[in-house]
């Protein structure tokens, strides 16, 4: 058997699928979970679907960025293992740095035509430990973490906790973004530029149009369209 | 508000119990790929080399898993870490749906209502990544190529715009503090890996530095 049919052969697809399955089920009942502790609250219904819908809108410009490297992650790996793994935990380099690394083991290579089956399957063995290694991290420890968040809210002043969160959110945000602009050292001014637009168009619309909500639901969305345009136009 | 309270008690107590029956889930369909050709095809790594596997991935990416879902958690809270961790993308989509969500019913962070939108945020995100990928899994391959060039070059900047426009709507809220810590972080990326620091550890550096100059801030401007 070829590797190359084993990678995109039906039962693979099969195989592949309990991922995607468990994924989606698991967000059905937590959304579910929450619109019923909403009701609970005297949170409308209405105010919920504002922002399920304000999430769609802003989700669907960012997730092109996994689709992108899925067509290129599919030439390489074969569709079904790369539709799960872009569906699942592991940013698109980190799925090619392990499978790199793991067909090198295997003394196979990730080019067209040099991976061989036991490349193939040192790549998925390498992506599943890899990516165990935040299921069980973040998985399991979610209730400790709640836990040390519960704790600093109950001992702490509550505008310093507030502070406290702000600025963690704006630490993490921030080196999100440099990593986005910086590679290795060099400002990349393409994407500076990018970056710059965005933010901008971002603090316009929050400014001018505040009080319309339907725009404020498309803002983050609309924002990023700016600075891809601007940018795809001007750099 | 201290029915909010109990209310919210009790959803993190359901999703606490959901959370891990699906990550444990998640956790079995992770390998069943694997098992499967190495079923069929007879290939099994060895104990050693499957060892010498994760020692590899955990030195690459080991830092990133206790990082990681530490730095994330003031914002998708703790339904939405067990939703994160199992499906990615968090800080170019997850993250920023539950901000929006959250921004536009007018959520205070840190209140019981901000932790259920924030939550509606993550689950309305899986829909559209799980159906988007879905799509072009199947069909993709085939429409990619059919892509104006112009609109290829735009999705090429998704992530700087992206980020740039979350920053500024979390810094519009104090813009002082958001530029300092932006400065800061920006300044921790260029000098933190010429430390001899791993590069994974800058994330968590940034993110104690931030928190040092909102203390700062915080002991300033309370004193006036």
């Amino acid at each position: 058997m070829e590797v190359k049919d084993i990678m995109n052969s039906p039962m693979l697809w099969v195989m592949s699928s309990f991922m995607i399955i468990n994924i989606f089920l698991m967000a059905l009942m937590f959304f579910r979970l929450c619109l019923k502790n909403a009701d609970k609250m005297g949170i409308p219904r209405e105010e919920c679907m504002t922002g399920f819908r304000s999430a769609v809108f802003t989700s669907i410009g960012p997730a092109f960025a996994p689709v992108i490297v899925l067509i290129a992650l599919m030439a390489v790996l074969g569709g079904p293992t790369a539709w799960m793994r872009m569906n699942d935990i592991g940013a698109a380099r980190t799925e090619l740095a392990m499978s790199a690394i793991a067909t090198g083991m295997a003394g196979s290579s990730l080019e067209a035509g040099k991976l061989t089956m036991l490349g193939f399957v040192f790549a998925l063995w390498g992506m599943a430990l890899n990516n165990s290694g935040w299921i069980v991290i973040g998985g399991y420890g979610a209730p400790s973490l709640n836990k040390a968040v519960e704790y600093l809210r109950d001992n702490f002043n509550a505008a310093w906790v507030k502070l406290f969160m702000a600025a963690a959110a704006l630490g993490l945000f921030s080196t999100l973004l440099g990593n986005a602009i910086i590679k290795k050292g060099v400002v990349n001014q393409k994407n500076l530029f990018a970056a710059i637009v965005s933010f901008i168009a971002m603090l316009i619309i929050g400014r001018i149009f505040k009080g319309n909500k339907k725009i404020q639901e498309f803002s983050l969305g609309l924002a990023m369209l700016v600075g891809m345009f601007c940018a795809a136009m001007f750099m | 508000m201290n029915k909010d309270q109990e209310i919210i008690q009790g959803f993190r107590s359901s999703a606490k119990t959901m959370g891990l029956l699906f990550v444990t889930i998640a956790l079995i369909c992770n390998f069943i790929p694997a098992i499967y050709v190495s079923t069929i095809t007879g290939q099994f790594p060895s104990v050693g080399q499957l060892l010498q596997l994760w020692l590899a991935a955990a030195a690459a990416f080991g830092v990133g898993y206790i990082v990681q879902p530490v730095s994330f958690f003031p914002i998708v809270n703790m339904a939405g870490t067990f939703m994160c961790w199992i499906c990615g993308n968090v800080g170019e989509v997850r993250a920023p749906a539950a901000n929006m969500a959250q921004k536009v019913t007018n959520c205070e962070q840190g209140t019981p209502k901000a932790e259920i939108m924030s939550c509606i945020g993550i689950c309305a995100s899986v829909f559209v990544t799980v159906i988007m990928i879905s799509f072009f899994a199947l069909v993709g391959a085939q429409v990619m190529p059919l892509m104006p060039k112009f609109v290829m070059k735009m999705f090429g900047f998704v992530l700087p715009c992206v980020l740039g426009a979350v920053y500024a709507d979390l810094a519009s809220k104090n813009f002082v503090l958001g530029v300092i810590i932006l400065l800061s972080s920006l300044a921790g990326i260029m000098i933190v890996p010429k430390l001899g620091i791993p590069g994974g550890l800058t994330m968590l550096i940034n993110i104690i530095i931030a928190v040092l100059i909102a203390r700062a801030y915080f002991m300033a401007t309370n004193k006036k």
